[in-house]
């Protein structure tokens, strides 16, 4: 019996609109149990709601609220955690926006890639000085281990100026972004989150040192995009900002 | 599946301050890691928002527990869960209580998921002896996991479930006495919750109390809830004379939680009392003069031997 209830429940609470047609808990009888399943629904959906408000105020503001709250609620119906972490909640609503509204999307990616920074493993940071001690002759062979909190983003529309305002001004209400091509590292240094707008190419040479490949690799890479990338100044604000975490041959 | 008997005649530890502590909230965080430390014997954190990798909420956290009593309550070990626990949820939550090192933990007599669904609220259960024989073998195998005894909440309720012809209700009361009898867990008594359920499902507070086996409490909650005369997505209800109470932990306790928690207090003498408040979180020192007037119920209350 106990299991049956769970799932009707579960159906009962993730239910649309008022709940009504097809989604009866056989344990709620009556008048006054129906009503009350009703306060179980407000709870569930609403703070879930909330909890993607709480992960994505910039989105939240840029959409307005009743847009937002309508998608919101969609995706909770349709995708409710799979696990008691809020903090892990969120992952796949930027996706879930991209249909609706592209810029929203994107700042909602930007939003996303924040959070999991601000939550990110502890780690040592690379420092000048442990990179000095390799061999100059090596640098070329040289492969980093990225900081947990580091991330590179290929973004669609302008959002980081906007989002920085928005961490400025918390009433301020974002206007619809540029549709512009650009790419953010987003980065959490000891003074909290850092979100660094890359020049052309650097993007391509981080995401293939992040992923462990030789420095001379992630150089072509960059390169390949933009053959004036300037890699130096590039990995002089990695190592300024930490996004590595140690290094080796 | 076994589940432990407790030793002959144990009494359960109380392992926090026996004095009133203070849920601790994010924006109160830099209060407590600032210079002039508030006056509390203890705090108790919800151990989900705590569920992450690393940065700067958990550092503070640690930094917080370096100088004050901890303890971890849970929302989200789904004990009433008809499938048993989420053994990932488990490993996750061991590993966070072996690098904190609470001196309580707690969870509460709920069930928050379903088909693999974290539903984030805390969730009714029939009250049979099917349901009782699922949550102990889930206390159990938790306390197991966690290597922690752990203390079960009395949860607050809104809707009343009609059980079938023949299968027999347990009062909750009795039911947590069993969970106590056979898996060796204690018990954590939320007045706030006893005020709500009594009147949202129709029975008397005190006689709940006098029932309530509080040789087993290793803690006791109090909070504020809501009166919602109108349901904004039900209509009034003719059921409770057209009031619900929420239980929503967003204002002053009541006074007839104060007077419940004295009445309380006055049998077992004092045991560690929390004051919480999650919604519309108010400046500290509000919330320190709320654990205050706890303080000096407790202090009213003759020590027992």
């Amino acid at each position: 019996m106990l299991e049956a209830f769970q799932q009707q429940m579960r159906r009962a609470l993730l239910a649309a609109g008022g709940g009504e047609g097809g989604v009866g808990v056989d344990l709620a009888l009556g008048a006054v149990a129906e009503a009350r399943l009703k306060i179980y629904r407000a709870n569930v959906q609403q703070s879930l709601a909330e909890a993607l408000a709480a992960a994505f105020p910039v989105t939240l503001r840029l959409m307005g609220v009743p847009a937002f709250r309508s998608a919101a609620l969609d995706f909770v119906r349709a995708h409710p955690p799979t696990r008691p972490q809020l903090a892990a909640y969120g992952g796949d609503f930027p996706a879930a926006l991209a249909p609706l509204d592209t810029g929203a999307a994107d700042m909602a990616r930007l939003e996303w890639a924040v959070m999991e920074a601000y939550f990110a493993a502890d780690a040592p940071v690379l420092t000048v000085e442990r990179l000095a001690a390799f061999p100059p002759g090596d640098y070329a062979q040289l492969r980093f281990v990225p900081h947990p909190a580091a991330r590179v983003l290929w973004l669609g529309h302008d959002v980081l100026p906007l989002w920085r305002q928005a961490q400025e001004d918390e009433t301020w209400v974002p206007p619809a972004p540029d549709a512009l091509d650009g790419e953010v590292l987003v980065l959490r240094p000891a003074d909290g989150i850092v979100c660094v707008s890359l020049p052309p190419g650097a993007a391509a040479a981080i995401q293939s040192l992040l992923n462990g490949d030789m420095l001379t690799q992630a150089a072509e890479a960059g390169l390949l995009v933009e053959p004036e990338l300037d890699l130096q100044a590039m990995l002089h604000t990695l190592l300024a900002q930490g996004a590595l975490a140690g290094a080796r041959l | 599946m076994d589940t432990a008997a407790p030793a002959p005649g144990a009494t359960p530890a109380v392992a926090l301050p026996r004095r009133a502590g203070i849920g601790l909230r994010h924006p109160h965080v830099p209060a407590f890691l600032g210079d002039g430390r508030p006056d509390v014997a203890w705090v108790e954190v919800h151990s989900e928002t705590y569920l992450v990798a690393g940065g700067p909420r958990l550092a503070a956290l640690e930094a917080i527990r370096r100088d004050y009593a901890l303890s971890c309550h849970g929302v989200g070990l789904s004990l009433g869960s008809a499938t048993g626990l989420d053994a990932n949820h488990l490993a996750n939550l061991r590993q966070l209580y072996d690098r904190l090192r609470p001196d309580q933990i707690s969870d509460h007599l709920a069930w928050t998921g379903a088909g693999g669904a974290y539903l984030n609220d805390l969730l009714p259960l029939p009250l049979t002896a099917e349901t009782r024989d699922v949550v102990a073998v889930n206390i159990a195998h938790a306390q197991d996991a966690l290597g922690r005894r752990l203390l079960v909440e009395n949860p607050s309720l809104y809707m009343p479930l009609t059980l079938p012809p023949g299968v027999e209700a347990i009062p909750e009361p009795r039911f947590l006495a069993d969970l106590v009898a056979r898996t060796g867990c204690g018990l954590l008594l939320d007045v706030n919750n006893v005020v709500v359920c009594a009147h949202n499902l129709g029975f008397d507070a005190a006689g709940y109390l006098a029932d309530f086996p509080l040789e087993a409490v290793g803690e006791i909650h109090v909070a504020g809830h809501r009166r919602e005369a109108f349901d904004p997505w039900v209509g009034p209800d003719a059921g409770t004379g057209g009031v619900v109470l929420i239980d929503d932990h967003g204002s002053r306790v009541s006074d007839t939680v104060w007077d419940l928690l004295a009445g309380v207090l006055a049998r077992t003498g004092p045991l560690p009392v929390l004051v919480e408040w999650d919604m519309d979180v108010p400046p500290l020192e509000v919330l320190l003069g709320e654990a205050a007037h706890a303080q000096s119920l407790l202090d009213g209350a003759a020590p027992h031997a």
